[in-house]
C-alpha cells in the first residue's frame, strides 16, 4: 500500500466513524428512555465494534482499546447479563467523548492520546459484573457444541483446531460443500438433539443497493450547473415571450418544466435531515444543566425536516449557542421553579418545520423569560442607545436588543454562554445564510427564538423591482405586500417619512434616494412592504415586475461589503441585477432624507 | 490461488471494504466487487458468478453467518469459498461457522501476509466426497 492510499483510507475511516459516533450519541440518549431495548443495545454494540475494526487496521491502539471496552460492555447488555444504569451510562458517555477527541486528533494528523486508565477500569468493572452472571451458560453452550475441539479449553480457537474441525465436519483435507454441511448439521442434531438446526436457507428476494456515497464537491458542482441552467432558462423564457412563435414558446415551456424538476431533484439530493444537528442537544443540554445544578429535558420536533447540507452544517454553532443560553440564562434552578409552580425539570423544545421556501426552526424554553424594560435600561446604560431612541422602542424591539453587539443580559458572565460568542454573532451568522432571527419572551413564562432560513443557499425566489432605470432583486421571503403609493398620505415622523398602513405606522425607505437615481415627480411609485426583524418597512420603488428565481452570484470586489447588497444575478432579459439585503438596506438608507 | 478469481467483499463499513480490497490488490487480486451487507451480497450472488466471498461476521440485516448458511444451502454455490472476517476467534462462534461450512476465518486487523496465508490454506482443501 502506498502512503497515499493509507491517507485515503484514513479519511474514509474518519468520515464513517464520525457518522457512527453521531448515531451512537443519539442511540445512547434513546437508551435512557428504553434501557432494555435489545435492538438498540445491539446497534450500540455494533457501532463500537465497527469503529474498533477500522481503527485496528489503522493502528490506532487507543481507539481500539476504548472501543473494545465499550463493546464488551454492550455485548453483555444486549445478552441481558447486565442492565443499564445511570453510572454505567455516564461511563459510556465519557468514553464517547474521549473517542471523539481521539478522532479529532487523528484528523489533525496527531497520535490520539490513550483514554484515562480509570475510565477503562470503570468500563471493565461493569463488564466483570455482567460476566460473573453470564459466563456459566456461555461455557455450557460451547461444550455441548464442540465435542471434538474441546481439548485445548479456553475461549479462543487456534488455526490447528479450526483445521481439525473442518476435517471432522467436512472430511479430511476437503472443503465444505452443500452435502457435508447438511451432514454436519444433522449429525450435530442427532448427537445432541439440543440446538435446532438452522432453518433451510430461504431465498431472500434480491435487494439492489439503494444508496451510494457521493463526494460533496460533486454535489456542489451539480448545484452550480443547475444554477447556470436556471439563468439560461430565464433568458430563453424572455426571448420566447417576445417572439410570439407558438412552437418556440411551447418548447421553452417544456424546458422550463424540466429545469424546475431538475432543480428540485438536485435540491433533494443535497437535503439532510436536521436531526444531524438536533441529535446532540438532549445530551448537551443535560450535561450543561447538571454542571449548573439544574434539570432540563429537551424535546425534539420535526427532526426529519430536510434542508440543504451546507445549511445543516452552518446552523450547528448558532443552535448550540442558543441552547446553551436557554440552559444557562433561561431555565431556573429547580427550587426556584418549584416555588413559582413549575415542574422542577425545565423544558427546552427544538422544532423544525418547512413553511414554503423556508425552514422555520424554533428554540423555546419554559424558563424565566426576559423583561423588555430591563433590556431597554441596560442598552442605555451600556451606551448602545440614546435614552430618546430607547424610549421609542416597542416591546418587540426591546427584545431584539439582545442581538446587539456588546449586549449581555447577565452581569456575571458564566463560563457557559459567555465564551466570547454573543447573540450578535448568532444573528449575523443566520443573516449571512439569508435568514432571520426573531425573539419573543414573556417574563416568567419563557423565551422563544425563531430562526427562518431559506431551503437552499444557491437559488433565491426574488421579487424583481425597478428603481429608475435599474432592476433590483428583493428576496421574496420577507415581502408581505405591494401597493401603489399615494404621495399625499406620506407624513414625517422624526427622521422617517411614514405612511399609515393597516392601522400601523409604516416607515418608508426611498430606494431612488439611496441609489441616487433621478425620479420623475409625477411618475407613479409603489411600496413594497418588507419585514425586517420584528418591524415592517415600506420600500418605495418605481416599478414591480414580479417573481423570478434568481441564482445568487457573489459581488465583485468593488461592491463587496456594501451595506444593503447581498449579491448579484443575471435577469431573464440578460441584465445584471443587484440583490438587496433588506436589514442592511434599512440600516444604510433608513430615514436618511 | 489464481489471481483472476472473482471476489465479493462484504462489509457494512465502507472503510473496511476498502481496506480489504487494498490488501487483495497488494496480493495481486484485482477482480473485486463490494456489497454492504448480507442481503445485498446474496442479491449480488444471484446475478454474477464469484469464486470467493470475504465477509464480515457482524452486519445488520443479514449476518455473515446467515449469508454463509444461505450459500451452503444452495447447490449452485458448491464451489464458492467463504472467508469470514471476525474480531475475535471466539470458540463457539468459529465452531458454528465451521459446521455451517466456512472455508476459513481471519481475525481483524490483519496484514496482507496473513490474508495470503489464509487464502493459500483454503486453496489446499478441495470440494469432493467426504472421507
Amino acid at each position: 500500500m502506498s502512503a497515499d492510499t493509507d491517507d485515503d483510507i484514513k479519511a474514509d475511516f474518519l468520515t464513517e466513524a464520525g457518522e457512527l459516533m453521531g448515531r451512537l450519541s443519539e442511540q445512547l440518549v434513546e437508551l435512557e428512555q428504553r434501557p432494555a431495548d435489545r435492538d438498540l443495545l445491539n446497534a450500540v454494540f455494533r457501532g463500537f465494534h465497527t469503529i474498533k475494526g477500522g481503527a485496528g487496521f489503522l493502528h490506532l491502539e487507543p481507539v481500539v482499546t476504548l472501543c473494545h471496552a465499550a463493546e464488551d460492555l454492550f455485548n453483555l447488555l444486549r445478552n441481558g447479563s447486565l442492565a443499564v444504569e445511570p453510572s454505567l451510562m455516564d461511563a459510556v458517555l465519557e468514553a464517547l467523548d474521549r473517542l471523539q477527541e481521539m478522532l479529532v486528533a487523528v484528523g489533525a494528523d496527531q497520535a490520539p492520546e490513550a483514554a484515562p486508565p480509570a475510565l477503562i477500569e470503570r468500563l471493565h468493572q461493569f463488564a466483570r459484573r455482567g460476566q460473573s452472571a453470564g459466563a456459566a451458560p456461555a461455557a455450557a453452550v460451547a461444550a455441548a457444541a464442540a465435542p471434538a475441539a474441546d481439548k485445548a479449553g479456553g475461549d479462543v480457537i487456534s488455526d490447528d483446531e479450526f483445521e481439525a474441525l473442518l476435517d471432522q465436519y467436512h472430511g479430511v483435507g476437503k472443503a465444505p460443500s452443500t452435502e457435508t454441511v447438511q451432514r454436519a448439521v444433522t449429525e450435530a442434531k442427532a448427537a445432541a438433539e439440543a440446538p435446532p438446526a438452522p432453518p433451510p436457507a430461504a431465498h431472500v428476494p434480491a435487494v439492489a443497493e439503494t444508496s451510494v456515497r457521493v463526494d460533496t464537491g460533486a454535489l456542489d458542482g451539480m448545484m452550480n450547473l443547475v444554477g447556470e441552467l436556471v439563468l439560461a432558462r430565464n433568458r430563453l423564457k424572455t426571448l420566447s415571450a417576445r417572439s410570439g412563435q407558438e412552437t418556440f414558446v411551447r418548447a421553452v415551456g417544456e424546458l422550463d418544466h424540466i429545469t424546475r424538476g431538475l432543480q428540485a431533484a438536485v435540491m433533494r439530493v443535497r437535503m439532510q435531515p436536521i436531526r444531524k444537528v438536533f441529535a446532540r442537544f438532549p445530551r448537551l443540554a443535560r450535561e450543561l444543566a447538571r454542571g449548573l445544578g439544574k434539570q432540563v429535558e429537551v424535546k425534539l420536533v420535526g427532526e426529519d425536516t430536510g434542508l440543504d447540507k451546507n445549511l445543516v452544517e452552518a446552523l450547528a454553532d448558532p443552535l448550540v449557542h442558543m441552547v446553551r443560553n436557554s440552559v444557562d440564562h433561561g431555565i431556573e434552578m429547580p427550587e426556584r421553579r418549584l416555588a413559582v409552580g413549575k415542574p422542577a425539570c425545565g423544558r427546552i423544545r427544538l422544532a423544525a418545520q418547512q413553511t414554503g421556501d423556508n425552514i422555520l426552526i424554533t428554540v423555546s424554553d419554559d424558563g424565566a423569560g426576559m423583561d423588555p424594560e430591563s433590556l431597554r435600561r441596560k442598552a442605555v446604560e451600556k451606551g448602545l442607545l440614546t435614552a430618546t431612541d430607547a424610549a421609542q422602542m416597542s416591546v418587540q424591539e426591546c427584545l431584539q436588543l439582545i442581538f446587539l453587539p456588546g449586549f449581555s443580559t447577565k452581569e456575571q458572565i458564566s463560563d457557559l454562554s459567555g465564551r466570547g460568542v454573543g447573540m450578535d454573532v448568532v444573528k449575523s451568522s443566520i443573516t449571512g445564510l439569508g435568514g432571520a432571527v426573531l425573539i419573543d419572551s414573556r417574563p416568567g413564562f419563557g423565551t422563544q427564538i425563531q430562526i427562518r432560513v431559506p431551503l437552499t443557499l444557491a437559488i433565491l425566489p426574488a421579487l424583481m423591482i425597478g428603481v429608475g432605470e435599474r432592476i433590483l432583486a428583493l428576496p421574496l421571503a420577507p415581502v408581505l405586500d405591494v401597493f401603489m403609493l399615494d404621495p399625499t398620505r406620506v407624513r414625517k415622523l422624526d427622521r422617517w417619512s411614514v405612511l399609515l398602513y393597516r392601522n400601523e405606522t409604516l416607515r418608508l425607505v426611498h430606494l431612488h434616494r439611496w441609489l441616487d437615481v433621478p425620479h420623475g415627480i409625477d411618475q407613479p411609485r409603489h411600496v413594497v412592504v418588507v419585514q425586517v426583524d420584528a418591524e415592517h418597512y415600506g420600500f418605495v420603488v418605481t416599478q414591480v415586475f414580479g417573481r423570478e428565481e434568481v441564482v445568487i452570484k457573489p459581488l465583485g470586489a468593488l461592491l463587496r461589503g456594501l451595506a444593503g447588497l447581498s449579491g448579484a444575478t443575471v435577469t431573464g432579459s440578460g441584465r445584471v441585477a443587484l440583490i438587496l439585503d433588506p436589514p442592511g438596506l434599512v440600516r444604510a438608507a433608513g430615514g436618511g432624507e | 490461488m489464481d489471481k483472476n478469481i472473482r471476489i465479493l467483499v462484504v462489509d457494512d463499513f465502507s472503510t473496511m471494504r476498502r481496506i480489504v480490497k487494498n490488501l487483495l490488490h497488494d496480493l495481486g487480486y484485482a477482480n473485486t466487487t463490494e456489497a454492504d451487507d448480507g442481503k445485498t451480497a446474496w442479491a449480488t450472488l444471484q446475478t454474477q458468478p464469484f469464486d470467493l466471498i470475504i465477509t464480515d461476521w457482524n452486519m445488520p440485516g443479514m449476518t455473515g453467518l446467515d449469508l454463509l448458511k444461505n450459500i451452503r444451502g444452495d447447490a449452485r454455490f458448491a464451489s464458492l469459498k467463504v472467508l469470514m472476517v471476525t474480531a475475535e476467534a471466539q470458540r463457539e462462534q468459529i465452531i458454528e461457522a465451521a459446521k455451517a461450512g466456512v472455508n476459513g476465518y481471519i481475525i481483524k486487523p490483519f496484514t496482507a501476509v496473513t490474508l495470503k496465508e489464509k487464502l493459500d490454506k483454503m486453496a489446499q482443501r478441495t470440494v469432493g466426497a467426504a472421507a
